[in-house]
């Protein structure tokens, strides 16, 4: 690209690295360049800004605030810092390129804090810059350009992000964890938790307007489960622990709580109703969700990690439950064309509220079986 | 999200004149600073926290303002001080609720960020890093088992919450934000406020978390952003078109400090002259990856990409009682 110098008319041979978004929509853009005006942000040395409007109505001027070397050093524009070619972030295009399995070469000046090893490191590039500017650079360019989208593009064809980091390997670091954890008791946690709590029906007591949300994945955002209650009305209280894996929802009143609890169930993710309900967030986290009043989910880092290993592990069990009460339930209505799942369901919760008394005494000694299964 | 904005005139927060004198603190610096309500200069490692007199409402509070739809962010209408209300020129708005678009090297009030985080982790924080996590210090009542829930209420005003991590032993908090935006709002939102004690929070940005799993975990985050950002980049591509574009370049002679005033003389006297050095993006190493032949291949491979990708969505929806079961037992 070639530029004039307004007063002496020669040609000048720098020009700034500045993105098409950053110089505007006018057609005409006119820059202001202050020789070595300020300190580069990202190498300290003294650098020559350029100054422009963006457009006629924007009050403020833009500037470029890194020098030409270190926005070359990681082909960013010198104002914004995206990446000039592609126009995104620059920790967006890195993580694009090493899916590529393209590594960008230059070194990033970020590695180090001391100002006077940035600016010689940022010297020694400048130099090595302009040796490379005798070859044709901008041929060179657009061929890797070309070659960096075909690479990627061919990632992406393949399947599903398999190539993506994988999710943490948690048995690694639970494993890590667990004689950490054995002397942690919290078996007083435990015993007030509602794990065999269910979502339909609703407590006899009207006061109850709260869950048990339990089974929450790390990933799942705190704004997703909120996004999802609120639909159903105000939301009094939303105490969520990811280390614990777990949570309570109180709504401000019974009616909302309700109408919870009965998409819940109508949604028809889990037949069994003796079991907690599944409630599917955000089309791939499910979670257990069952009526049941706010408890405490323990303070320590040791307490929320033991806790949401008994999480993991209730989960499971409760799968397998909801397992055998489909099977059952299935040759049921094989044997008896009119007996449907749902009555089967109905007949499970009868025979459960009948045996609420006894279920109270054995939920203890459960819980203490569960935590020594973890004591390896 | 559009329906939140409203075209109700932003509410005057502070009455200019209400401000009495013996409402200034203490002098313990070398001038006193109507914003901040503090004196500044002299000895800055003295911090002295006191509570905020004002406070973000933002449903009452929220408006708008002179200024564009795209401009930035009333860093006074976050901190609940903004005597311009309807005049000011910047939004009185949440980020989540305007077009604003952020650059890196900008925070969502128009501020330019810095190569590093000051020693303390205060301030407009570092274009290096996405950050979207905030240190919240200062908590008091912690052990009451309600701090999640109150740290809940009290910033969700601002944004969307991710997750919150109480550290019960130390007094003290990180809350992520789905944005890096919602969490420059809400650390000045929040700055020096108090939740429903007396406490006095003290609100950083959160240092990189050095748990492996968490960083796994901001590593696939980053990956699906920028898989998603290929695709689009590639859909791009066909409708973007060659614009010609004149730039001239004009030497500064005079040293000055001064940005916009100082601009404005300079620029002056040679705005008569006629303007050279046309120059065609086109040719420019810049712009080159989108033009030419290269665009008629970027849209063969277009096709072969946008075709077969197998939608999320449709996996997503086979959620079943064996996830359930397999939930956490081979990842
Ligand atoms: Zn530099
Ligand atoms: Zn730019
Ligand atoms: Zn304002």
């Amino acid at each position: 690209m070639s530029s004039v110098n307004f007063k002496s008319g020669e040609e000048v041979d720098e020009y700034p690295d500045i993105c098409e978004r950053c110089l505007g929509t006018d057609r005409n853009v006119k820059m202001l360049k202050q020789n070595n005006g300020a300190e580069c942000k990202t190498c300290s040395r003294p650098f020559n800004v350029y100054m422009w409007k963006p457009s006629i109505s924007v009050k403020k001027h833009s500037k470029t605030i890194i020098c030409l070397t270190c926005a070359r050093a990681r082909n960013c524009c010198q104002s914004c810092m995206f990446d000039i070619t592609y126009g995104i972030p620059l920790d967006v295009r890195d993580a694009a390129l090493k899916m590529a399995g393209i590594s960008n070469g230059t070194p990033i000046l970020t590695a180090t804090k001391n100002k006077e090893v940035k600016a010689i490191m940022a010297d020694k590039l400048e130099s090595k810059f302009k040796s490379q500017e005798e070859e044709d650079e901008s041929s060179r360019n657009q061929e890797a350009a070309r070659d960096i989208l075909t690479k990627l593009s061919q990632k992406l064809n393949e399947s599903s992000p398999k190539f993506l980091t994988s999710k943490s390997d948690r048995r690694e670091h639970s494993s890590a964890n667990i004689k950490d954890l054995k002397n942690v008791d919290i078996s007083k946690i435990l015993s007030k938790l509602p794990f065999n709590g269910v979502i339909t029906p609703p407590p006899a007591d009207e006061s109850v307007t709260s869950f048990f949300i339990f089974g929450i994945n790390d990933d799942l955002p705190q704004y997703v489960i909120n996004e999802y209650i609120q639909k159903f009305g105000k939301v009094k209280n939303l105490t969520i622990v990811h280390r614990a894996k777990a949570g309570f929802i109180t709504f401000i009143d019974r009616k909302s709580a309700e109408a919870f609890a009965s998409e819940i169930n109508l949604v028809g993710r889990n037949k069994n109703k003796a079991t907690p309900g599944i409630l599917v967030l955000d089309g791939k986290y499910p979670t257990r969700v069952c009526w049941g009043k706010p408890k405490p989910l323990g303070v320590t880092k040791e307490e929320h990690s033991k806790l949401s290993l008994v999480v993991t592990k209730v989960l499971k069990q409760l799968a397998e439950k909801d397992k055998k009460f489909e099977k059952t339930s299935r040759l049921e209505s094989s044997s008896n064309s009119s007996s449907s799942s749902s009555n089967g369901a109905r007949k499970v919760n009868e025979r459960k509220s009948q045996a609420v008394g006894r279920k109270a005494k054995n939920e203890d000694t459960k819980y203490k079986t569960l935590s020594t299964d973890f004591e390896l | 999200m559009a329906n939140l904005i409203s075209d109700r005139p932003a509410r005057l927060q502070v009455d200019p004149n209400s401000i009495a004198d013996d409402d200034k603190p203490p002098q313990t610096g070398t001038s006193f600073n109507i914003w901040f309500l503090k004196w500044s200069g002299g000895d800055s490692s003295s911090k002295n926290y006191v509570k905020s007199k004002f406070r973000l409402n933002v449903k009452k509070d929220s408006g708008s303002t002179r200024a564009p739809s795209n401009s930035p962010i009333c860093l006074f209408f976050a901190r609940g001080c903004c005597y311009k209300g309807p005049k000011c020129n910047y939004q009185h708005r949440l980020p989540s609720s305007t077009k604003h678009s952020n650059i890196p090297t900008q925070d969502c009030f128009g501020r330019d960020k810095t190569a590093d985080y000051k020693d303390d982790m205060d301030g407009v924080g570092s274009f290096n890093r996405y950050n979207r996590t905030l240190y919240v210090g200062g908590l008091n009542s912690i052990s009451n088992n309600k701090i999640e829930n109150v740290l809940t209420k009290h910033f969700q005003e601002f944004g969307s919450i991710d997750k919150i991590r109480v550290l019960y032993d130390k007094g003290c908090a990180f809350i992520s934000f789905k944005t890096e935006e919602e969490a420059q709002f809400a650390k000045e939102a929040m700055q020096s406020q108090s939740l429903d004690d007396d406490e006095i929070l003290n609100i950083r940005w959160a240092s990189e978390d050095p748990n492996p799993h968490a960083q796994r975990q901001e590593q696939r985050r980053l990956e699906e952003k920028a898989l998603e950002t290929v695709k689009q980049l590639l859909s791009q591509v066909e409708e973007k078109e060659n614009k010609r574009r004149k730039v001239t370049v004009e030497e500064v002679e005079e040293e000055y400090e001064g940005e916009e005033e100082s601009v404005k003389l300079i620029s002056a006297p040679p705005a008569a002259l006629p303007q050279i050095g046309a120059t065609d993006p086109s040719s420019s190493s810049s712009s080159s990856f989108f033009s030419g032949n290269s665009l008629a291949e970027l849209k063969s491979i277009r096709r072969k990409i946008l075709l077969p990708t197998p939608s999320p969505v449709l996996k997503e929806s086979k959620v079943e009682l064996k996830d359930m079961l397999a939930y956490d037992s081979d990842d």
